[in-house]
């Protein structure tokens, strides 16, 4: 870690509105720590006089009884691929080293207007298209709190960057994954909101249709306020009673991990009923995802690939070879299959409010693997880490990742996801939090 | 193109669609990444127009 710890976004803005605590004190520590932890490669570009400007105006707000909600003074961070005007936004790229946005993007725009401190631009796996953070031009992100343990990505160095306590929130994106593998990873909140409800525009994609915007966090209640901006287009909570348990993943999944997650389910509230369920179609399921990400993410990247390939790193050169190879008539039919899919996926929750099962098919493997064994299997790494996520991103429905349980003293604590249908994102949090105080400590392993 | 395709037509693909010559290893990961789509169905149930996807929506295409 770096530094004196910081307060929760709650507790600190609570200090903020009482006058206890001052906006500008807080970015200070927050760019202290930022420069101590600069081996950790959690950023690519600190921002330290607009935090400054920001953090001083927000003390102006505070101090006339003006704040301009929760966020107001709160220092964050955001993925590099959030266009940020006159701030350099590179999806940690070579291809976009010196691009310059003359905008914020709407996400941007909004948590300015809501008076967050914007940090800097947090590191990332190169155009989000891995799950490692290793990053050949910006640095391979390190995992602060678990530094044997690979940090996840894309969206690595967000992650660190609150894990690290460098700041109190940070934005990530997230294709099949990359929000809650690197949350799993570090011990933290995740959450994947529903399609669009933090807007794409604006966002360097990986994939668009795919793609999604949402915080990353040390608590529900962080999470709460992270997404407040946006509250407006969310339901109330809804009570939580029951909830579909999706046996077919678990299948798939190592089996020490799932007997760690079936421990879980015996502590679940007894007012919540469990039913264990098949998801639709998984094998058509997964070809459209990955047929949509193929052709989105080649279409998009087309240009380059034909004039300067070579600074396109080696490790996702054959993913953009491959989608350009996709056929128009294939990619439209995944994206109607993908409708249908959605259909059945709601039919097969059935009564349940939402889904529950581990974040990633194993524990969180050592920094430098290159795979995973699953039931005496070697699954690649990035395989094994989007195994449990891409659901989402096909569906668009919200999903959460959050800890259960206390964190080993090299390792993280074990990470569960609960997903629900659209715009149920208060409720996934309100249910997490009870589950989370129910489980209490999972015992750990680090067997596959 | 499916993952089926031989690695020679694959790499003659490439050139025609990007100008780009892929090395053995690339065609080997680009034919095993073509592979893992195999399972899309080659038809789609449904008429309605692809462009229309709103995931905000849960039902399907005759909603």
């Amino acid at each position: 870690m770096t530094g004196a710890p910081q307060p929760d976004i709650a507790a600190a803005s609570a200090g903020i509105e009482a006058g206890r605590l001052s906006p500008v004190a807080l970015t200070e520590q927050a760019l202290s720590s930022a420069e101590m932890a600069a081996h950790l490669n959690v950023f690519i570009t600190l921002m330290p006089d607009t935090a400054r400007s920001e953090a001083a105006a927000a003390e102006s707000r505070a101090r006339a009884g003006r704040r301009l909600g929760p966020l107001d003074g709160i220092p964050i961070a955001l993925k590099d691929v959030l266009a940020t005007a006159g701030v350099r936004t590179t999806a940690g790229s070579r291809v976009l080293a010196g691009f310059v946005p003359d905008l914020d993007c709407p996400v941007v725009a909004t948590l300015r207007q809501a008076g967050a401190v914007i940090l800097g631009k947090t590191n990332m796996h190169e155009f989000a298209y891995g799950v490692t953070s290793d990053n050949p031009y910006y640095g391979a992100v390190a995992n602060p709190p678990f530094p044997r343990h690979i940090v996840g990505g894309s969206s690595g160095g967000s992650a660190a960057a609150v894990a690290a306590g460098i700041v109190l929130g940070a934005i990530g994106t997230d294709t099949g994954g990359s929000i809650r593998i690197p949350a799993a990873a570090t011990g933290l909140w995740g959450l994947k909101p529903t399609h669009r409800l933090m807007p794409g525009e604006g966002v360097l994609p990986q994939a668009w249709s795919l793609d999604h915007v949402g915080p990353m966090a040390r608590s529900a209640s962080d999470l709460r306020l992270m997404l407040s901006p946006w509250q407006a287009a969310l339901p109330e909570a809804k009570r939580t009673r029951a909830i579909a348990i999706p046996a077919d993943l678990l299948e798939s999944g190592a089996p020490t991990h799932r007997r760690m997650f079936e421990s879980l389910l015996s502590k679940v509230p007894s007012e919540i009923s469990l039913h264990s369920i098949r998801l639709p179609d998984m094998g058509a399921a997964y070809a459209c995802w990955l047929t949509i990400l193929l052709a989105e993410s080649a279409a998009y990247h087309a240009t380059t690939m034909r004039r300067t390939p070579d600074l396109i790193g080696a490790d996702l050169r054959p993913f953009l070879l491959a989608g350009s190879l996709i056929s128009a008539e294939r990619y439209l039919h995944a994206q109607r299959l993908r409708r249908d899919w959605t259909r059945r996926l709601d039919e097969a929750l059935g009564d349940a409010d939402a889904l529950l099962h581990p974040t990633l098919p194993a524990p969180v493997p050592a920094r430098g693997a290159d795979s995973v064994q699953i039931d005496g299997h070697r699954v690649s790494l990035r395989e094994a880490l989007v195994r449990y996520q891409w659901p989402a991103n096909l569906s668009g429905w919200p999903a959460l990742a959050f800890p259960l349980g206390a964190a080993g003293a090299d390792d993280p604590p074990f990470s569960a996801m609960l997903t629900a249908r659209p715009t149920r994102e208060l409720s996934l949090l309100d249910l997490a939090e009870r589950l989370a105080k129910a489980a209490g400590k999972v015992s750990r392993t680090t067997e596959g | 193109m499916t993952g089926g395709a031989p690695a020679e037509d694959l790499a003659a693909a490439l050139r025609r669609t990007l100008g780009y010559s892929a090395s053995a290893a690339e065609l080997a990961e680009v034919a095993a990444l073509l592979e893992a789509t195999a399972d899309l169905p080659a038809h789609c149930p449904f008429t309605a127009p692809a462009c229309d996807y709103d995931p905000r929506r849960s039902g399907g295409c005759e909603e």
